[in-house]
């Protein structure tokens, strides 16, 4: 079966997913002539196929956004996507920090990782590069977006859920934090506190550590630079 | 690419313009979304403990904007309750009952919260600490909830999302012990309709109802010229979301199920099904969901696309622009239909719909009739012809759920 599987993943990715329906009922219809003496089977069978229907979609839209990537590489210097190479579900992305916020200058890392029924479920985002934020957790990097949860539709794209979080970034909702220190200054009016606190973080975590003094305006470090050139 | 930098640019400037309107608006949902959340599944973990001095959230978060979700809840639950019995007939309907008690709970703690910090309270950092961090759990809550637990979690005792035909007896019994206004409304609608169909009440009872019950009608009739019809409004659809800036690949896969669908009900070719198999994908998770989301982006672009007939019902009604709604109350699933979606997709299809409304109104003038309403496409009256046509699809509505119904 999952010999049969990559064999549809490599299907939609050429054909686009009306193919798979072809291919995937036919499947089906196979599943449910083989084992008509066992229903439970039969149905096991016919819901792994459904199963992989909704993953073969998955990776189908994912390689569509992945040749968008491509295509359009240069039209967001803000934002860098780069998918696994073994796994597309597993993207990596390099967000610049939006000017004129405590975060210019710096570079974050994002990591997604994509669930099956994507795009019906969001993606999960969270931040790598440490960052002060009143609506990133500090640890974990989870980020409370509403268009990550329940706000979320399939019109959203991996590049416009990498801008809405640069918009997040320069526009902090205090009222709903995750990182309540953070949270506590803006409400508190302590625009100064938060600012060279955010600031403070996007200096250690954020920039190339060396060099961070000279050359503030590079805008990737060389190593992400092959990284990007390769994915 | 650049037609997502518009949306986005869109999105900012809504940001900038409207910051106070929006949180509102987030606040509002988000409510509104915790109490489906917290009684339907096991809800989120708790808020992860904060890099610092942070003792642990509380559960109930006491604060002032509670108590006024609180009270908008129970006036909501209240409403949507009071007609249905105890079983949880309409999922969304006792979900939204229930919280409300765990709601005014917390509202109720307000009273002992010396700094009710509703926003305007700003100072006061270091003393309640545990208060804002209390209404950072509630926001976490709000906010961060699991997305799509229906998604996630497709098996269980559920209703499927559309269950089997069953007479309307079924529903008589159901409502035996209900208000006599009921009783009496659906003895009436048992003159005009013999049988009804179940949906579930996941937020998308009113496109899954539609998509069964207008695929049915197909399979049925066998109308290759309405099918025609159809084909090209989707044609039209598409073109609409493309001016719109949606970009095509993320709204192509849904459209594409939908056709298959459609095509596989007529008959006569290789991958034509019958009205078992029909039941059957509609019950599948995948074609069902692909189908709610075609629908759901045809009603968001034909909301937007006549944003200005659409304005003054959608500000009367979330105190919202028009793509914000589309953005919070249309696309995203689970979110459920109103007049104003059901107006949209009947029109953008050209579909007629009748809606009959099971509900305690029109009780005060002694004869009880059961409303309803015909939402008959603009484009139809113009065309003539279908305009005289009779709505094929009927709904059955109960405050917050859609159902289907079977006339004689």
């Amino acid at each position: 079966m999952s010999h049969l599987f990559n064999h549809v993943v490599f299907l939609v990715i050429f054909h686009g997913p009306r193919m798979l329906v072809v291919f995937t009922f036919s499947i089906r219809a196979t599943a449910l002539s083989d084992d008509a003496t066992f229903p439970t089977q039969r149905r096991d069978r016919a819901h792994e196929a459904a199963r992989n229907l909704g993953r073969g979609f998955g990776a189908a839209r994912l390689f569509k956004e992945y040749k968008e990537v491509q295509r359009e590489k240069s039209a967001d210097p803000d934002i860098q996507l780069i998918c696994d190479d073994s796994n597309i579900f597993k993207w990596t992305a390099l967000i610049k920090g939006p000017s004129e916020t405590p975060f210019e200058g710096g570079v974050f890392q994002l990591a997604f990782n994509i669930p099956e029924q994507y795009p019906l479920l969001p993606p999960q985002v969270r931040f790598l590069t440490k960052i002060f934020h009143p609506n990133v957790h500090f640890k974990t990097g989870e980020i409370c977006l509403d268009i990550l949860k329940n706000a979320w539709s399939p019109a959203w794209t991996l590049q416009s859920v990498c801008r809405a979080i640069i918009a997040l970034m320069a526009h902090p909702e205090p009222d709903s934090p995750l990182n309540c220190d953070s949270g506590n200054l803006l409400r508190s009016g302590d625009i100064r506190g938060y600012q060279s606190m955010a600031r403070m973080y996007t200096r250690l975590a954020a920039m190339p550590k060396k060099d961070n003094l000279v050359k503030r305006d590079t805008p990737f470090l060389p190593v992400v630079k092959e990284a990007v050139a390769g994915g | 690419m650049s037609s997502t930098l518009i949306q986005i640019e869109r999105w900012r400037a809504y940001l900038r313009e409207n910051r106070a309107l929006i949180s509102h608006l987030r606040r509002d949902l988000g409510g509104r979304r915790r109490e489906k959340r917290k009684t339907s599944t096991e809800p989120n973990p708790p808020l992860p403990p904060s890099p610092s001095r942070t003792p642990e959230p509380e559960p109930n978060p006491p604060h002032a904007k509670l108590a006024r979700e609180a009270a908008d809840a129970s006036a909501a639950g209240a409403d949507a309750a009071a007609p249905v019995p105890e079983e949880a007939v309409m999922g969304e309907a006792a979900a939204a009952a229930a919280p409300e008690a765990l709601l005014v709970e917390g509202g109720g703690g307000e009273g002992m919260n010396p700094n009710p910090s509703g926003g305007g309270g700003g100072g006061g950092c270091s003393e309640s600490v545990s208060v804002e961090l209390s209404m950072g759990g509630d926001y976490y809550h709000s906010c961060c909830g699991d997305a799509d637990l229906d998604l996630r979690a497709p098996e269980g005792p559920k209703l499927p999302y559309v269950g089997d035909k069953e007479p309307l007896s079924t529903l008589a019994a159901e409502f035996q012990s209900g208000s006599p206004i009921l009783q009496e409304k659906i003895k009436l609608l048992g003159e005009q309709y013999d049988a009804l169909r179940r949906t579930r009440g996941d937020g998308n009872c009113f496109y899954r109802s539609f998509m069964f019950s207008y695929l049915e009608h197909i399979l049925e009739t066998q109308d290759k010229s309405e099918v025609d019809r159809i084909l090209k409004k989707i044609e039209q659809c598409k073109r609409t979301l493309v001016d719109l800036g949606y970009i095509e690949f993320t709204f192509e896969d849904f459209f594409s199920i939908f056709i298959d669908q459609l095509e596989s009900v007529l008959q006569g070719h290789e991958t034509s099904i019958g009205a078992e198999e029909l039941l059957e994908r509609t019950r599948d998770q995948m074609v069902s969901d692909y189908v709610v989301m075609f629908f759901r982006f045809v009603t968001s672009g034909e909301i937007q696309r006549r944003a200005e007939f659409f304005e003054p019902f959608i500000s009367g009604l979330t105190n919202s622009t028009v793509v914000q709604f589309c953005k919070a109350s249309v696309e995203p699933m689970g979110e459920e239909s109103d007049h104003v979606h059901i107006i949209a997709l009947s029109d953008a299809l050209g579909v007629p719909i009748r809606v009959m409304y099971l509900d305690r109104s029109s009780c005060d003038a002694g004869n009880i009739s059961v409303n309803h309403h015909d939402f008959i496409p603009e484009a139809n009256s113009s065309e003539g012809g279908a305009a005289a046509e009779k709505p094929y699809i009927t709904l059955l509505y109960r405050p917050g759920h859609y159902d289907i119904l079977y006339p004689k």
